[in-house]
């Protein structure tokens, strides 16, 4: 029996640059958001406008100032896909990399799960140096939920950066 | 040539490797040279992890008496980690259903990262001292979070500074 519903756990990670002093930085902007994938749910060119939303409004919760020109902080964010199917044995198997001889290589037109990652990167402005990256894996057999939850991910990471002190 | 010294810690694995004719107690200073991360995991192949790392090994390091210099060390340390990842599956029986025990399967991935941190002597080609820990895990998340303290873990096993 092989279980269906949720088939990899969501993962989420955050690392700082803990010699950087995060209260000395006070503007950010929005810098890149690039989206790689094929599902057009994930591609669309909603996803960055909505990426772009989410990640203005954390950082402005947290007490940084969204500026048009010289910011302390520039926001960089990606989005990735990758479809996977479940071979025979019930192992995940990545489409699209070839298998050796004799294995069972999944249907590559109907993934049995797509796997999205979000990748934020805050860059500091003057000496372009990464001072903190969040990344979250979020796995669905639907790839319009997993860009559908994009914006939760991003509020998920950023609530993670350092909060302003006033 | 080479003592091994090699331990099984639940899945992971993790061996130390070293030249028994060099005299340890005698190295007082180190500094890093290459540090790499070959790995798609973005978790893992970034500056921010590479420097996590960094700072367990020289926490280690320093632990044993060394002292970093920026001058003529007396080792080098190299270190660099290597990820993969596949796909397994996960069996369990569920015992409390009516009809009795089932037994189920769930598709689970296994990021594996292994670490090797090299030591050199100064002006060698080959290292003195080698420790690799390989590491098994669920998610890149826990991985970020062990590796530092696998290294730790190899280099409380190197010798400690004579005084």
């Amino acid at each position: 029996m092989l279980l269906s519903g949720p088939v990899l756990a969501d993962d989420h990670v955050v690392l700082i640059d803990e010699d950087v002093d995060f209260s000395a930085f006070r503007t950010f902007t929005i810098g890149t958001v690039t989206v790689t994938s094929k599902h057009p749910a994930l591609n669309s060119p909603v996803v960055p406008r909505v990426l772009r939303e989410a990640a203005n409004a954390v950082l402005m919760n947290r007490g940084l100032a969204p500026v048009a020109s010289q910011p302390a902080l520039i926001v960089d964010s990606s989005v990735r896909s990758v479809d996977y199917g479940i071979d025979r044995m019930g192992r995940p198997v990545e489409q699209g990399v070839s298998r050796g001889r004799g294995r069972r290589q999944p249907n590559p037109n109907q993934p049995d799960f797509t796997e999205g990652t979000l990748v934020i990167d805050v860059i500091r402005a003057d000496t372009k140096a990464l001072v903190w990256r969040g990344v979250y894996h979020d796995t669905d057999p639907d790839a319009s939920r997993v860009a559908a939850a994009l914006p939760e991910h991003v509020k998920t990471l950023l609530s993670r950066f350092p909060r302003l002190r006033k | 040539m080479f003592a091994l010294m090699a331990a099984m810690l639940s899945a992971d694995e993790s061996n130390v490797q070293f030249d028994p004719r060099i005299d340890f107690g005698a190295f007082r200073t180190f500094s890093f040279r290459a540090q790499q991360v070959d790995s798609r995991r973005v978790e893992l192949d970034n500056p921010l992890f590479l420097k996590k790392l960094a700072t367990a090994i020289r926490r280690g390091l320093i632990g044993k008496g060394l002292t970093e210099t920026n001058g003529q060390p007396d080792v080098v340390v190299e270190f660099i980690v290597t990820g993969e990842e596949f796909g397994d599956v996960e069996r369990r029986l569920i015992r409390r259903v009516p009809a009795g025990p089932v037994a189920v399967r769930r598709p689970v991935r296994i990021t594996e990262g292994t670490l090797v941190i090299d030591i050199f002597r100064r002006g060698d080609a080959d290292p003195v001292w080698r420790g690799v820990y390989r590491d098994d895990e669920r998610t890149g998340s826990k991985l970020v979070n062990k590796l530092p303290d696998d290294a730790r873990k190899l280099l409380e096993k190197y010798p400690r500074v004579r005084r």
